[in-house]
């Protein structure tokens, strides 16, 4: 529904972006359904330890991402200033923990480069590329491949 | 207001009348069989007569034939809903007292012509 | 959603209505009921389903079901006998129509070899009798060419010219009686041909007689049109279709197109009905229609209202307007949003939820149940109950909708195993809530294939048994203690308990010498990799046994057992929750986290005593609970909550009773009580996760995880193996 992927050349993007461990990430904004502060979750037994459990979201369960420790960076440490984004992925929607938002960003998509290949093979996974904006370097997170792969860890 | 009773079992055809008349201005009201039609033209009156000849209770031409015979609905416009491979039906209901006939499946535009044709 | 798409899902959701009405028609047909009605009503449900696909322009559907339909208009009008064989073949044509419908809801067609066949075969009936039509390649071809009229045909008779040019028309009309009977109107033809053109209308009253002769009932009026237009003739006669055989026209094309040069404007017509009108209204007052009744007080002229002397005027509606109340009763439903209801339902759940948490705070405040205050919550509980109770009436729904797709799959398994089966239906109205009616038919369907496949006989055997040659298979529900319970019963031969201590002997799943009861013996076909079948059988087989069948209904809250008796046959029995939008839960804390238990799983809860606590092992442990050691569960350790055990002796204890691993004694820290709790789906948007059953809101608005307490004793056995438990983490 919401899914930012395809868009036509020329046609102005805007992303949400925002720190994760140390770095600056964003997200389309068409994907954001709404920024809200942390609040703590009931932790899930047998999951991922990125997976910090589940909220109440107006009556439904959201789940919550440390996005920084899905990226294989250190463990966010919550704290009253931490952000919790949630956003659509398909039909359903999960809340990423990051540290601050930053920015909302309005680009050309010519000004998304395509990931170079480095080590990492999280960030190959799930950058979809690189904005820079002046000295700042900004990776656009394919939100999409965040969850899937979640299914087969537990199952 | 122009109040159209449309009377057929099925409910997809009941909603596709409504949905081909309720834009242009009808009052739609539905029954389910003929007994049923009965009962509504008797508590809501009609304009004009859409009705089905395959229902349970009492079929459109006993239907038809019923609605005949009350005096107020002598000169109210009654159209069956006929296949066009079958004209003796059309035939019977005209008998009994049918003004026209509306061919399934209609095109709406073909229906507020039909129904146009015999309502002032 | 466009409304046409709304009326399309309206028409399959009726089409499965319809295909049900179809089925059950045709068993009642075949059970030997006589009722003509059944023929009509059979006729009826694929008469409308051929009409709906029609709007639709469902063609493949249409044709089959034109087929379908001529064949039972012949058994309605007595042309083709109803016998046995042909309602056998009925009814596999329903399936076939009933494919057509679930091909078509995917925007597809059925399969086109299986309609040919079928084609072939109904047509055979009706054309005089079980023809055994060799398969013939052209009639596979186009199975049903001729059959196909349904659609409307639009005649291209020959046009007087290629391209018709304005030109002018005289056409002259004279109305007989008949036309007016029928509510056809004069009036309104000569404005359908104004609308084709510029007319100039004549009033032709040469049979108008002298008033004593006048006759109320008789039309004597006639009207001559010149219609200037850019028609054909066929357009014309298009206006006159409904009355063609009650007047007498006649069209005529005037030679020369120039000779209506100097026309004009045409005459007002209105003036012109008006004439014709007032014509009347001089001769007589023509009587208003209206309603006889008996205390008509008009003359006696009217005791015969002839209307229809009256073509030009609206029928004149004499009746006071409808009252609204008359109006309201026509509503007999309403057509709601499910996605509503299912709001209005959670919210009612929270609703119950705060209520049990104020009532909890009041109580902890000091007030007295006998206060003011403790009365009004009373009253507060029993209304908010009330409105759940009603608003959980609206979703529910008969389990019809479910037992009717079964008789369908029985004639399959019977046909695939040679069996010969009879299914007896019961309590098909009664009512569960929607969450549940959902998720029953894959369990159904498991117990069926299972009592026809293993618990009945082949006739022979039957025969040789002193058994009818056909087996009875009996499916029913009912209410019972706040839950439904779904029955699954055979006349077969029962369960082989030998045998079956035999195969979990062999398979490690009891212990060769283990002393149990038949009913233990019988249960045992729900464990873990059992399965009766020496070889994996088409039916029952599919690599599903009864475990699994077994952990999609304690996935639903449910349970499920059997009973039998050798030679007599088999009952399945399973008990579900009413809804699974609701639960009875004991609320428990464990390191830390709240969580809920259901309530159906616990037996007991219980502060241990140290002393019957016995330590087994390094870690794992046994509760002396009367004569028994029962397991314990350290819930927190399972889960990985914490790595620490709690002592049994310092916490609480739950006593569960785990389908999967028996008795199993559950260690928590603390209870806070029971409470009921609103079932939130984890998959909604995430996914399952092992041990935990679903998750709730509580009333502090944190999230609360419902203990899956088989998975969670499942679970805590992996952990240090033990003996004979091979086949759980197989399962896995």
């Amino acid at each position: 529904m919401n899914q930012p992927a395809i868009t036509v050349a020329n046609e102005r993007r805007e992303l949400t972006s925002f720190w994760a461990g140390d770095q600056e990430y964003c997200v389309d904004i068409m994907s954001v359904r709404e920024i809200r502060g942390w609040s703590a979750a009931t932790p899930l037994p047998q999951s991922p330890s990125y997976m910090r459990g589940v909220i109440n979201l107006r009556g439904a369960v959201l789940p919550i991402m440390d996005l920084a420790e899905r990226l294989d960076l250190p463990p966010t440490e919550p704290s009253e200033r931490s952000v919790i984004i949630v956003v659509q992925v398909g039909e359903r929607l999960v809340g990423l923990l990051v540290d601050a938002v930053s920015d909302i960003l309005s680009i050309n998509p010519e000004q998304i480069q395509p990931t170079p290949d480095v080590g990492c093979d999280q960030a190959k996974a799930f950058v979809r590329g690189l904005i820079t904006i002046d000295d700042r370097m900004v990776s656009e997170i394919a939100v999409e491949r965040l969850l899937p792969e979640l299914e087969s860890l537990a199952a | 207001m122009i109040k159209v009773l449309t009377v057929d079992d099925s409910r997809t055809m009941r909603d596709m009348l409504r949905l081909a008349l309720a834009g242009e201005g009808f009052t739609v009201t539905q029954a389910v069989d003929g007994e049923h039609g009965l009962e509504v033209l008797n508590e809501s009156g009609a304009d004009v007569i859409i009705t089905d000849i395959n229902m349970p209770k009492l079929d459109g031409f006993g239907f038809i034939e019923r609605v005949r015979e009350d005096a107020a609905y002598r000169a109210t416009p009654i159209l069956v809903l006929t296949t066009e491979s079958d004209p003796a039906k059309k035939v019977r209901a005209r008998e009994a007292g049918a003004t026209g006939w509306i061919v399934k499946p209609f095109h709406p535009e073909k229906l507020l012509d039909v129904i146009r044709k015999v309502a002032a | 959603m466009d409304e046409l798409e709304e009326i399309k899902v309206t028409f399959f959701q009726e089409c499965d209505e319809l295909l049900g009405d179809l089925e059950s028609g045709l068993l009642s047909i075949d059970a030997g009921d006589t009722e003509p009605e059944l023929v009509n009503a059979i006729f009826r449900a694929v008469h409308s389903v051929k009409g709906g696909a029609g709007a639709f322009g469902l063609e493949a559907l249409v044709r089959f079901a034109h087929v379908f339909e001529t064949l039972l208009d012949n058994v309605r009008g007595g042309k083709t006998l109803l016998e046995s064989d042909l309602v056998k073949v009925l009814l596999r044509a329903a399936d076939v129509l009933a494919d057509h419908v679930a091909a078509a809801k995917l925007g597809g067609e059925g399969d086109a070899a299986a309609t040919a066949a079928m084609v072939e075969e109904l047509e055979a009936w009706t054309s005089g009798g079980p023809g055994l039509a060799p398969p013939s390649l052209q009639a596979d071809v186009q199975p049903n060419e001729d059959g196909i009229v349904f659609k409307p045909v639009t005649l291209s008779l020959p046009e007087f010219e290629d391209v018709p040019k304005e030109q002018v028309w005289t056409i002259t009309f004279q109305p007989m009686d008949a036309l007016y009977a029928r509510a056809n109107e004069a009036g309104l033809l000569i404005r359908e041909i104004e609308r084709l053109g510029e007319v100039e209308v004549e009033l032709l009253d040469d049979a108008l007689p002298v008033f004593d002769s006048l006759e109320p009932e008789t039309a004597y009026f006639a009207w001559k049109v010149r219609l200037k237009a850019d028609v054909t003739e066929e357009k014309i006669r298009e206006v006159f279709e409904f009355v063609e055989d009650h007047c007498s026209t006649t069209i005529a094309r005037e030679a020369p197109p120039t000779a209506l040069v100097e026309t004009g404007p045409g005459p007002d017509i209105a003036a012109i009905l008006a004439a014709a009108q007032a014509a009347f209204t001089e001769a007589e007052p023509p009587p208003r229609p209206q309603r006889i009744e008996a205390s008509d007080t008009e003359p006696v002229l009217h005791a015969e209202p002839a209307t229809s002397v009256v073509p030009l005027a609206q029928p004149a509606t004499v009746r006071a307007s409808p009252a609204p109340a008359a109006e309201k009763a026509n509503q007999a439903t309403i057509r709601v949003d499910p996605e509503r209801i299912d709001t209005l339902i959670d919210l009612v759940g929270e609703l119950v939820i705060n209520q049990a948490m104020l009532a909890q705070r009041v109580a902890g405040h000091g007030f007295a149940a006998s206060s003011d205050v403790g009365r009004g919550l009373d009253e507060l509980e029993q209304l908010t109950r009330d409105i759940q109770d009603s608003v959980m009436a609206i979703r529910a729904q008969p389990v019809k909708s479910v037992f009717q797709r079964m008789p369908r799959l029985v004639r399959e398994i019977a046909g695939l195993t040679g069996k010969q089966v009879r299914l007896v239906t019961d309590g098909e109205n009664t009512e569960v809530d929607k969450t549940v009616i959902e998720r029953i038919s894959e369990p159904i369907t498991h117990m069926l294939r299972n009592a026809i496949d293993h618990g009945l006989e082949s006739a022979e055997d039957r025969a040789a048994a002193g058994k009818p040659p056909e087996g009875t298979v009996r499916l029913a529900a009912l209410h019972r203690g706040g839950r439904i319970v779904i029955e699954v019963g055979d006349d077969g031969r029962g369960i082989n308990r030998p045998r079956v201590r035999q195969i979990a002997i062999d398979r490690g799943l009891i212990a060769a010498d283990a002393q149990l009861t038949d009913e233990e013996v019988d249960n045992l076909i729900f464990l873990p990799g059992f399965s009766t079948a020496s070889q994996v059988s088409d039916i029952s087989g599919r690599g599903v046994g009864m475990d699994v069948v077994r952990k999609s209904v304690q996935g639903l809250g449910g349970r499920i057992s059997i009973s039998s008796r050798p030679g007599l046959g088999s009952t399945f029995t399973l008990s579900l929750p009413l809804t699974l939008a609701v639960l009875d839960g004991m609320v428990i804390d464990v390191a830390g986290q709240t969580l809920v238990v259901p309530l159906t799983a616990i037996v007991e809860s219980l502060r241990p005593a140290a002393s019957e606590v016995k330590k087994l092992g390094v870690q794992g442990g046994v509760l002396a609970v009367r004569d028994a050691y029962v397991p314990l569960v350290d819930i927190g350790r399972v889960l990985g909550f914490q790595t620490a055990e709690i002592n049994p002796a310092e916490g609480v204890v739950l006593l569960v009773d785990s389908e999967v691993g028996g008795r199993a004694a559950l260690v928590a820290d603390s209870i806070h009580g029971q409470r009921q709790v609103v079932i939130k789906s984890l998959e909604s948007n995430y996914q399952q996760v092992p041990g935990i059953a679903a998750a709730t809101i509580l009333g502090d608005g944190r999230v609360a995880l419902i203990l899956d307490v088989d998975a969670l004793v499942a679970m805590s056995k992996r952990e240090p193996p033990r003996m004979h438990e091979p086949s759980i983490q197989a399962a896995e």
